[in-house]
C-alpha cells in the first residue's frame, strides 16, 4: 500500500527511464566539470559553460519534466 | 582552497549521482529513496555547477588566464615596460593592482553588469581564437572609461590633489576629458618590440 507521499510502482516505471537519462546528463556535465575545472584555461572555459553546465541543466529540466509526468500518473490523467 | 572544495563537491555529486543512476531501481519505492534521489540529482549538483561557476569566473579572472591565448602575450609582456609613463607598466610595478588579476582590474567595467559583460566578451573572444579569425590589431569595443580608473583613484589625495588635475576633477568624473588624453601610452608595444624591459628588483641590485 503507498501513501500520498510514495508513488505506486506502476507510475514510478512510467517516469524511471526518464529520471535515468536525466542522471546519466547530470554525470556527463558534472564529469566535464571536474576535467574542465582542474586547470582553468580559455578552451576549458568554454567547455565548462558548454559541456559542463548545460547538460546538468538539461538534466535539470528532464528531472522537472519527469516529475510533472508523475504527477499526472498519479492523479490519473490520461 | 576554493579551487580544493570545489572539486570535492563535484566529485561528491558525480559520486551520488552515479550511485543513484545504478540504484535507481532498488532505491526509488521508498520515501527515503525519493529524498536521495531529489539530493543526488538537484542538490549536489546545483551547490556543484554554482561552486563551479563561481571558481571559474574567479579563475578566469586571472592574469595567467588571459596570458593563454598568444594573441594577448605582448600585451602581458609590456606589464614590464621599463617607462614609469606607460600606465599598464607602473599599475603592475607598483602593485597598483592585483598583480594575478592585472588585465581584469583594468578592463573590467565594474558596476553591476561590468564582470558580467566582461567575461561574456572574453567568451566571444575565446571563440573568436578558436574557430573565428582574430584581428591584425586588437581595439577595445569603446573608448577607456574614466570610471575603470575612478574606482580605485576615485578620491584618493594623490589624484585629487594633483596639480594637472587642477580644474578639471569635474570634467574627469562627467567622462568628458578621457583619463587617457593625457595618460594615453596605453600597453606601448613599440617598446616590447624594443626590449625596454624592466628586470625586476633582483636585476637593480
Amino acid at each position: 500500500m503507498n501513501d500520498a507521499s510514495t508513488p505506486a510502482k506502476s507510475d514510478i516505471a512510467v517516469v524511471r527511464p526518464w529520471v535515468g537519462r536525466a542522471l546519466l546528463l547530470i554525470i556527463i556535465g558534472l564529469v566535464v566539470q571536474l576535467f574542465t575545472l582542474w586547470h582553468v584555461t580559455p578552451a576549458s572555459f568554454l567547455i565548462f559553460a558548454g559541456f559542463g553546465v548545460g547538460p546538468v541543466f538539461v538534466g535539470f529540466l528532464l528531472l522537472a519534466w519527469a516529475g510533472l509526468k508523475l504527477r499526472r500518473a498519479r492523479e490519473g490523467a490520461p | 582552497m576554493l579551487r580544493s572544495i570545489v572539486l570535492l563537491i563535484i566529485a561528491l555529486a558525480l559520486l551520488g549521482a552515479l550511485v543513484m543512476f545504478f540504484l535507481l531501481d532498488r532505491l526509488t519505492p521508498s520515501r527515503a529513496g525519493w529524498i536521495a534521489l531529489a539530493f543526488t540529482a538537484c542538490g549536489l549538483p546545483l551547490l556543484a555547477v554554482g561552486g563551479g561557476s563561481a571558481y571559474a569566473v574567479k579563475a578566469s579572472s586571472s592574469t595567467e588566464f588571459c596570458l593563454e591565448c598568444h594573441e594577448m602575450g605582448d600585451y602581458g609582456r609590456s606589464l614590464f615596460i621599463d617607462d614609469r609613463t606607460v600606465l599598464p607598466a607602473t599599475h603592475y610595478q607598483n602593485r597598483l593592482v592585483e598583480r594575478d588579476q592585472a588585465c581584469f582590474s583594468c578592463h573590467t567595467d565594474y558596476a553591476m553588469w561590468g564582470d558580467m559583460k566582461a567575461k561574456l566578451n572574453g567568451l566571444k573572444h575565446v571563440w573568436v581564437h578558436y574557430a573565428g579569425e582574430v584581428p591584425e590589431t586588437l581595439e577595445l569595443y569603446q573608448p577607456y572609461p574614466n570610471h575603470n580608473c575612478l574606482h580605485c583613484h576615485d578620491d584618493g589625495r594623490r589624484f585629487t590633489e594633483a596639480i594637472p588635475h587642477r580644474g578639471k576633477l569635474d570634467a574627469l568624473y562627467a567622462d568628458e576629458t578621457s583619463c587617457l588624453s593625457c595618460h594615453g601610452k596605453g600597453h606601448a608595444l613599440e617598446q616590447v618590440e624594443a626590449g625596454n624591459f624592466w628586470l625586476g628588483p633582483e636585476a637593480d641590485n
